[in-house]
């Protein structure tokens, strides 16, 4: 078992020292006082500040140590890990658009996710595979068809920090393959600073991209959702209205009527071409053998001069730009290629951070156990005054009687 | 030590209260008590027959008359009583430690009845028990004996353990004694010997002096020794103070039965009550045959 915050044990350690300094001492030094009456208090033993030789009640001393050790181990965030590797794998699969064999790509990633303790698989997004589920998805990578998603290694890394900081605890280095075409398109601005994250090397797995052919601009067949010309889209029960539409980096403000919204069910070879502004879609595009077709779920308003805006003609533009044009599977240069890899070692564990956000399983447990001992404490305590109580007042009652007698 | 300008204000405040005497006096000087002798004033109270060797003056010639009988007037006479205060200056008294305040009441409370007796021309004297031996004014009815039990009392520091049974048959000669106490010490030799002088016919007034804080302690835990007894070490506690306030009520009840049953007077005073209240409930005749206060 392992710590994430081993330094909160170290905390419960000491205060439960606290603990027992304090009950071995006698906590309540009482304040010396002349009172010319005082024979008739009764003669109690009076406490005073000592070391207790015979500690008393070394059951609630118990349970109050082991309910403070309990909370520190719940705090700490413990980790059961049964397998220690010296070094332990991340794989990240680029399966974007640029991948020119998706075979081969499927051989690769058999070859290093055997044994590894994370895979993740990344186009435009990055998503981690669950550890029994590798050899299904590798396969399913070699039979599926190429993603019509344009990569970005970006996502792809930061997914991998994510599994990295949770696969910290179970070895002594993470080693990050990433197995991509390395194509330009999947380089954006963000993935030095990404890259600069990572504490160690990366090794780079090359696979063949995809032909220039295949990046050629195909002219888009742009369909305006009427009724049900569409089965991507249905209409909506009850329309509303929204401020805006936008597709990419063009924004159109305008009071569009909402009539229409996508079916529940999207396969792969479509994607979302233009958005409403509180996220849902309000275009999409899907990949065909010859090209492509976007449908726009949109009304554009009746009244106004919005057609006559500027936005809206380079609204028109966006919507009719041919579908591919964006394609770049030239390789990543050399040195950006040396920039990726870094230098140095594998990354240490030292330098990852742990995941903080995330309870560890045990964590409820050690927190429940914890409490019904601070419950139990309270039990034991009252029981331990009532009996003192009683013994004090029985003596009460033998002194009683001894002065009557007297 | 001259008088202080809050014993001023003490004397002031007392300056109606009287303290007239529970019992007929014996006979002396003229003064404000009914005496125990009949006598020859103007106050008539009966006739007695004519003995053999009466003054022939004090016959009623008118009702030898008309009676053919021979009787004399008798009348109330009133004498003085001669006052003596026996004041308590053990440790017990000086509380709490920083302003003895029992001992500044109990001192007032002597102050004021030695006041009382004195403006019912009753000669008045002190005898204080401290630690250096007793100090003893003879009692006195000339002007400025109650400045002097002032200056007297103020000189003493109430401090050791001084008993006050053995002081008492030293105050034999006074009719009137009024004992000044918190009673912890020697209270058992001390009931013994006033309840021989109320035998005699003395008058003899118990005033117990309690402090506020001795009724009701501060609810806090604390370390309690006896002042008297540095060994007496008790902790006051919320259970403790509990059976402490019980054990300290039936000991004032018994204490009271007791000096009662001497044929004494007996009366608690309480420093957090007005002192005028607390003079008046000694000096001003409660029951015929002894009382109880506070």
């Amino acid at each position: 078992m392992t710590f994430l915050f081993p330094g909160f044990l170290i905390a419960a350690g000491a205060v439960s020292m606290g603990v027992v300094v304090l009950h071995f001492l006698i906590t309540q030094q009482p304040k010396s006082e002349d009172l010319p009456t005082v024979r008739f208090v009764p003669d109690v033993p009076a406490r005073s500040t000592s070391l207790a030789i015979k500690p008393s009640d070394l059951w609630l001393l118990l349970l109050r140590v082991i309910a403070i050790m309990l909370i520190g181990a719940a705090f700490a965030q413990p980790i059961l890990t049964p397998q220690h590797q010296t070094v332990a794998r991340i794989v990240v699969v680029d399966a974007s658009r640029g991948v020119g064999s998706m075979a081969e790509l499927a051989d690769s990633a058999a070859k290093y996710a055997n044994g590894a303790a994370a895979l993740i698989i990344a186009d435009s997004l990055a998503y981690e595979v669950p550890s029994a589920s590798f050899n299904d998805s590798i396969s399913a990578l070699s039979t599926k068809p190429a993603s019509i998603r344009k990569g970005s290694l970006s996502p792809a890394l930061i997914t991998a920090m994510r599994a990295g900081a949770r696969v910290r605890e179970q070895a002594d280095s993470i080693e990050l393959v990433v197995i991509s075409p390395f194509v330009n398109e999947s380089r954006d601005a963000a993935l030095s600073p990404v890259r600069a994250l990572w504490p160690g090397t990366i090794s780079n797995v090359k696979v063949a991209a995809a032909s220039s052919a295949d990046a050629s601009a195909v002219p888009a067949e742009v369909v305006w959702v009427s009724s049900d010309n569409s089965p991507l889209w249905s209409a909506r029960e009850t329309p509303d209205t929204v401020g805006a539409v936008r597709a990419d980096d063009v924004v159109l403000v305008a009071p569009f009527v909402r009539n229409f919204k996508p079916t529940e069910t999207l396969d792969s070879t479509t994607r979302v071409f233009a958005r409403w502004p509180d996220g849902e879609p309000a275009g999409l595009e899907t990949v065909t053998a010859s090209g492509c077709i976007r449908t726009l779920g949109l009304t554009m308003p009746s009244g106004g001069d919005v057609a006559l805006r500027p936005d809206f003609i380079r609204l028109q533009a966006k919507i009719n730009e041919p579908c591919g044009v964006f394609k770049d599977f030239t390789s990543i240069s050399d040195e950006t290629m040396s920039e990726i890899a870094g230098s140095g070692g594998l990354a240490s564990i030292d330098d990852i951070q742990p995941k903080a956000s995330k309870m560890t399983p045990l964590v409820p447990w050690l927190l429940a156990a914890a409490l019904l001992l601070v419950l139990f404490e309270l039990f034991v305590r009252r029981r331990i005054e009532q009996g003192a109580q009683q013994k004090e007042e029985a003596l009460a009652i033998q002194d009683n009687a001894k002065e009557k007698a007297a | 030590m001259p008088l202080l300008a809050s014993d001023s204000a003490l004397l002031d405040s007392v300056r109606s209260i009287k303290w007239p005497a529970r019992r007929k006096s014996p006979a002396g000087l003229a003064g404000g008590h009914l005496s125990k002798v009949l006598g020859v004033s103007a106050e008539f109270t009966q006739y007695r027959g004519y003995r053999q060797g009466d003054d022939v003056n004090r016959i009623d010639w008118k009702l030898l008359a008309r009676s053919n009988r021979a009787y004399i007037r008798l009348s109330n006479d009133r004498t003085v009583l001669s006052t003596m205060l026996l004041v308590d200056a053990s440790a017990s008294l000086a509380y709490p430690s920083d302003t003895n305040e029992k001992w500044q009441f109990a001192r007032a409370i002597a102050i004021g009845l030695a006041s009382a007796a004195h403006r019912g021309s009753d000669p008045v004297g002190l005898l204080a028990a401290t630690a250096q031996g007793p100090r003893r004014l003879p009692p006195r009815t000339r002007r400025g004996v109650v400045h002097e039990i002032a200056s007297v009392l103020g000189e003493i520091k109430p401090e050791g353990s001084p008993d006050l049974a053995p002081l008492l048959p030293m105050l034999r000669s006074a009719g009137r004694i009024a004992i000044i106490s918190d009673f912890l010490g020697d209270a058992d030799a001390l009931l013994k010997v006033a309840g021989q002088l109320s035998a005699s016919g003395k008058e003899v007034h118990a005033i117990h002096v309690i402090h506020a804080n001795e009724l009701n302690p501060p609810k806090k835990t604390t370390l309690l020794t006896d002042p008297e007894d540095a060994e007496m070490k008790r902790p006051m506690t919320e259970n403790t103070r509990r059976r402490y306030m019980s054990n300290f009520q039936e000991w004032r009840e018994q204490l009271a039965r007791d000096w009662i049953m001497t044929g004494s007077y007996y009366n608690t005073v309480v420093t957090s009550e007005p002192l005028p209240h607390a003079l008046r409930r000694v000096a001003i005749p409660q029951t015929t045959s002894g009382g109880t206060g506070g």
